[in-house]
């Protein structure tokens, strides 16, 4: 549901996971093209802890009738005014906790895509559990056997044997659940359809510029949340 | 000081990292075969007390960097077989990991201490752990790994209502889990690898350490996959072979490691399918399997729960657990069956899925719900009930059977979440069995229960905790390793790792696999002595060197050819009058296996590179033989012919001693057949009996080579030529009995070329009547079952076709040799000499198929036949 008090709350380490105090959080509301609405400030504390709490009219101007989730952003400074780092934006609907390590990475354009053959290599690995189970089962037991196996070597073969058509269909339910789930889900546009927040890094973390900062919105807020 | 090695080019790294690009040997006090949680403790351990140590590791080296926190990017980076490991029935899914830190990079930072009432229960079937022993290395281990209680704020949504449910229930024993992670950033994604690198996995811990120690020495090779332990038959292990690959799978360089001793770590399946692929403890390796079978159960609430927000593994129920600290629930429950514990847990979008047993429309409408829903698993404590076969094709196979306590311990499991979760308001529950996968209500679940009874073999399961298999024990008919982890009958053979625990630990295991690793590691160091002084083999095994060339690859051979100094002349070149192989100029070294042929030079081009298809690499060679030239035109005092094994192409070329620009000293073969009249070849003398060569067209420039090639006429028996095949049958003779033969043999075919990997199974065994049988699985699709009769020379056996038969004899009683032939007939006329692996017996009018035989072991090691 949504509420008229919003709150940004979070926590700051360092490079060495140290937590970090004193620091200024600044939080504003992105206004499409105009400017951004100050939303709020604090300090982190000794375990490097901060919170911010605003409501509805601090970011919803008269003649902005629709806006009723603001889009965030944190803006962080040292204690000299240094400005350490920006967040990205991220609207909410009630609360937004962060974790953020201070750290930039240093991006290179042209980094290998180490990924590049995976979806490959994951398609391969399910179909070859598919093609072993196929393949094995086509090896003939009463050639094999000639009628001359012990009768337990026997029973035990002919188990296995007996169990293919519960495998094969344990592989095709999982074949489509993860077809369904690559194919409908797991195409990052689509996350938003479920207000899932996945993947907090780039793709290809090296090739791009990123904070090391978690946002995970939540439409209820976590104070009293049982 | 340590090194990474691999095949895959990775940008920069934290730790010093180089690319592979020849085979290797190496020679250390140390080989460790897995670098998870036992090999890292190990390696570290090991290397501090200055011992030599390689690593060997066949997942490759990522780091925080790579690590994406998408699942279809990073579990085929860390994940082994992609996530895709099953037992037969596909009913339980097993997760390991295979990159450098091996499972401790994709776990959930779970520790638990080893339980001392396990412990306990170890030592009384003879393993030597003193309580107090252990608790030293875990507190050694725990400070390493920094671990400490999760804090309150990392208890998400998902985890409290795990402990919000457990209190509602009544249930006592519940708390948060011990973590090594350091002021972790929550992000959830432990399973895909740690982007922040706050999760103290072997890779930051023990191995960082040991790299970045000046005093050890200390080599890593990722992407290393290990197929063999060379024994001789003093129990020692004298060499650990296996081959690269790279980012597309594909095999590249070989590796060969010669060692004082040797441990593996490989895992609990992968360290049996090792020993058992090797002929090592084939009764008993791979027998009583423990998985920690978890049923897991999914509710949907109203309230927004966000699972994947968060620390996915912060609360446990302990109340039946082996951790339990006292019996108070157990009692008022009246429970009678194996330990569990309730641990919270939640996965990626793409695992979370799979752990659902519903498909299409309904899959989809609950994963749409997915920030909806809260998930539990129960891990159970189960008995010794799985085992790891190796299937005819070579594959580890798992089979698990749920005994009738482990159910038992899932039901309870299974009704006290469910009811947790209905207390709290769940919707509906989600749970792991394939027939009854949702239910409504708390009415349901005694029907929930009936159900699971009636049908438990449709109860989906997880196992992310394989353990035993390569039990430790005192009688080595009914366990692996003795009270060290030496593996019994060996002098330097460790395994170390979860597969040699006595039973299931209980909790997870990765503290306790470090900790016995610990303990290995400071004994091994004590006791150095008594391994310091196993001698260190020589050998080359299968890898790329000068006096090997038939091994290597297209680039290393063509860099050796470039760098060596000619050590011969074109009259060195001239093979023996007689064109035929015959005692004067053909012998076989049984002790070295090797094979001299002096009726030609047997050539072979590299193993990838000119001909780079497998099929063609069976047809890729030819010989070249030389003579005296009496004429002496051109001054050229020797002639030759070139010919390819499958073409009917006889090349004549002169052979001449010269000094080439780029070159040095050489001997050129200048070719006058017709059509090759613009080719040279450039040779170089290794030694007498061996040469390196490049093939130009028109002059020869350094760079500008068509072709590189080695030749030799004394090789390796896998070599072998179909020529060289008969010439052995011929002096070989039948195996000394019926029962020197039974056991499982692997075969594989000769070409002109080279051997085929093994293409087929045999397996000699004496049926009821008491006669000798002989099944077999050609290519793991043709099978049948033969007839083996003694006749004067040589074993027969006569299969359905009725058309080929088998003629056998024996080389050693690890080695057999034989061919399928067919019975004679006028048909072989027709066909051509030598056609890839037909081999047309001229005499006796059979076309055969010659092949040869390698003892790979005992029945009991193969599915089916493992009691």
């Amino acid at each position: 549901m949504t509420g008229d008090n919003f709150s940004l709350f979070g926590r700051i380490v360092n490079q060495s996971k140290n937590p970090q105090s004193g620091l200024i959080v600044s939080a504003f509301d992105k206004d499409g093209a105009s400017d951004s609405d100050f939303l709020g400030k604090s300090v982190t504390d000794a375990s490097g802890k901060f919170s911010i709490e605003f409501n509805t009219q601090k970011f919803k101007k008269w003649w902005e009738l629709f806006e009723e989730t603001p889009d965030v952003y944190l803006v962080i400074h040292d204690q000299q005014g240094l400005e350490l780092l920006k967040t990205r934006i991220k609207s909410t609907k009630q609360e937004i906790e962060y974790l953020i390590k201070l750290q930039e990475n240093d991006p290179d354009p042209n980094s290998i895509d180490i990924y590049q053959d995976n979806f490959n290599r994951f398609g391969g690995q399910l179909g070859s559990v598919g093609m072993t189970m196929d393949w094995e089962n086509s090896i003939n037991l009463d050639t094999l056997a000639s009628g001359q196996l012990s009768p337990e070597v026997r029973k035990r073969l002919e188990e296995f044997r007996d169990g293919y058509l519960d495998r094969r269909n344990m592989f095709n339910i999982l074949t489509s659940i993860i077809n369904g789930t690559t194919l409908s889900l797991a195409e990052e546009r689509d996350f938003n359809i479920i207000g899932y927040d996945g993947a907090q890094v780039p793709r290809l973390p090296r090739r791009q510029r990123y904070n090391q900062v978690i946002i995970w919105p939540r439409e209820e807020s976590s104070e009293n949340w049982e | 000081m340590g090194i990474i090695y691999g095949t895959i080019k990775l940008p920069p790294r934290n730790e010093r990292y180089e690319i592979i690009e020849n085979d290797i040997v190496k020679t250390a006090d140390v080989c460790i075969i897995g670098s998870g949680a036992a090999g890292s403790v190990l390696s570290k351990e090991l290397a501090e007390k200055g011992l030599k140590v390689v690593l060997l590791e066949r997942g490759g080296y990522y780091e925080g960097k790579d690590m994406n926190q998408r699942d279809v990017d990073m579990i085929p980076l860390l994940w082994k077989n992609s996530g895709f490991q099953f037992d037969d029935s596909l009913k339980l899914a097993i997760a390991q990991g295979t990159c450098l830190g091996g499972s401790t990079i994709i776990n959930d930072a779970v520790c638990f201490d080893p339980p001392e009432k396990v412990i306990d229960e170890w030592n009384s079937m003879g393993a030597n752990f003193p309580y107090q022993e252990i608790q030293n290395h875990t507190n050694k281990v725990n400070t390493t790994l920094s671990v400490s209680e999760a804090t309150d704020e990392e208890l998400n949504r998902n985890n409290q209502m795990l402990r919000n449910g457990a209190k509602k229930i009544g249930l006592k024993h519940h708390h948060k889990n011990q973590r090594n992670c350091i002021n972790c950033m929550q992000c959830g994604y432990c399973h895909l690898g740690c982007h922040y690198e706050t999760k103290q996995d072997m890779l930051h811990t023990y191995l960082h350490k040991a790299l970045n120690d000046p005093n050890s020495d200390l080599s890593i090779y990722c992407n290393c996959y290990i197929d063999t332990l060379e024994k001789n038959e003093n129990g020692i292990i004298q060499g650990v072979e296996g081959t690269f690959r790279d980012s597309g799978g594909n095999d590249s360089f070989r590796i060969r490691v010669n060692a004082k001793i040797v441990i593996i770590s490989a895992g609990t399946i992968a360290s049996s399918k090792i020993l058992l692929q090797n002929g090592i403890a084939q009764k008993t390796s791979g027998t009583g399997l423990c998985f920690h079978p978890s049923p897991t159960v999914v509710a949907e609430f109203d309230k927004e729960i966000k699972g994947n927000e968060g620390v996915p593994m912060a609360y446990t129920v302990h109340d039946f657990g082996v951790t339990r600290s006292d019996n108070e629930t157990w009692d008022s429950y009246e429970f009678s069956g194996r330990e569990f514990l309730i641990e919270s847990i939640f996965l990626p979008i793409l695992q979370f899925s799979t752990a659902i047993p519903v498909a299409l429309n309904d899959h989809l409408q609950i994963m749409r719900r997915l920030n909806n829903l809260t998930m539990a698993g129960i891990v159970v404590r189960d008995r010794n009930n799985g085992k790891v076969s190796l299937t005819p094709t070579g594959r580890a196979s798992v089979q698990y059977t749920l005994g009738d306590e482990e159910l038992e311990s899932m039901i309870m499991g299974i009704k006290l979440l469910a009811k947790m979760w209905f207390e709290l308001g769940a919707k509906r529950i989600i749970t792991s069995m394939t027939t009854m996968s949702i239910i409504n209500s708390e009415d349901e679940i005694p029907q929930l229960v009936d159900e699971i009874r009636k049908n438990r073999q449709y109860l989906y399961l997880g196992s992310a905790h394989p353990q035993s298999g390569n039990k430790i024990g005192l009688d080595k008919e009914t366990s692996v390793v003795d009270s060290n982890c030496k593996v019994h009958g060996f002098q330097n053979l460790f395994v170390c790792d979860a597969s040699v625990f006595p039973t299931a630990v209980g909790v997870n295991p990765q503290i306790t696999v470090m900790t016995i690793a610990s303990i290995i590691a400071e004994r091994i160091s004590n006791n150095w002595s008594q391994f310091n002084s196993i001698p260190i083999s020589e050998s080359l095994g299968n890898t790329c060197s000068l006096s090997q060339p038939f091994y290597c690859l297209q680039k290393n051979l063509s860099e050796m050819f470039d760098s060596l100094d000619n050590n011969g002349k074109a009259l060195d070149l001239i093979n023996d009058e007689d064109e035929k192989a015959n005692d004067n100029n053909w012998s076989f070294d049984p002790q070295n296996l090797t094979i001299q042929n002096n009726t030609y030079w047997k050539g072979l081009f590299p193993r990838n590179g000119n001909i780079p298809n497998t099929l063609t690499a069976f047809l890729g060679g030819f010989w070249k033989r030389f003579t005296e030239d009496s004429s002496g035109e051109n001054s050229s005092k020797v002639k030759g012919i070139t010919h390819p094994f499958e073409l009917g192409v006889f090349a004549k070329n002169k052979a001449f001693d010269k000094v080439i620009d780029g070159f040095g000293k050489v001997i050129i073969l200048d070719y006058s057949e017709p059509g090759y009249d613009q080719f040279h070849d450039v040779l170089k003398f290794v030694d007498k009996n061996m040469i390196l060569g490049k093939a130009f067209f028109r002059d020869p420039q350094k760079g500008q080579e068509m072709l590189t090639f080695s030749m030799a006429r004394k090789y390796p028996l896998e070599f072998m030529t179909e020529e060289d095949h008969s010439m052995l049958y011929s002096k070989m003779s039948k195996p000394d009995s019926f029962d020197s033969i039974v056991g499982i043999w692997e075969g594989q075919l000769v070409s002109d070329s080279i051997m085929t990997p093994p293409v087929f199974v045999f397996r000699y065994y004496f049926d009821s009547e008491n006669k000798l049988q002989n099944d077999y699985l050609f290519n793991g699709i043709l099978s049948g079952t033969a007839k083996v009769n003694e006749e004067d020379d040589h074993y027969e056996m006569q299969d359905v076709t009725q058309i080929f038969h088998d003629e056998l004899r024996q080389v050693n009683k690890d080695l057999l040799i034989g061919k399928y032939c067919t019975e004679p007939s006028e048909i072989t006329r027709w066909i051509p000499n030598g056609l890839s692996f037909l081999n047309v017996d001229r005499e006796s009018n059979k076309v055969c198929l010659p092949y040869i035989l390698k003892r790979i072991g005992e029945e009991e090691a193969y599915r089916g036949y493992r009691p």
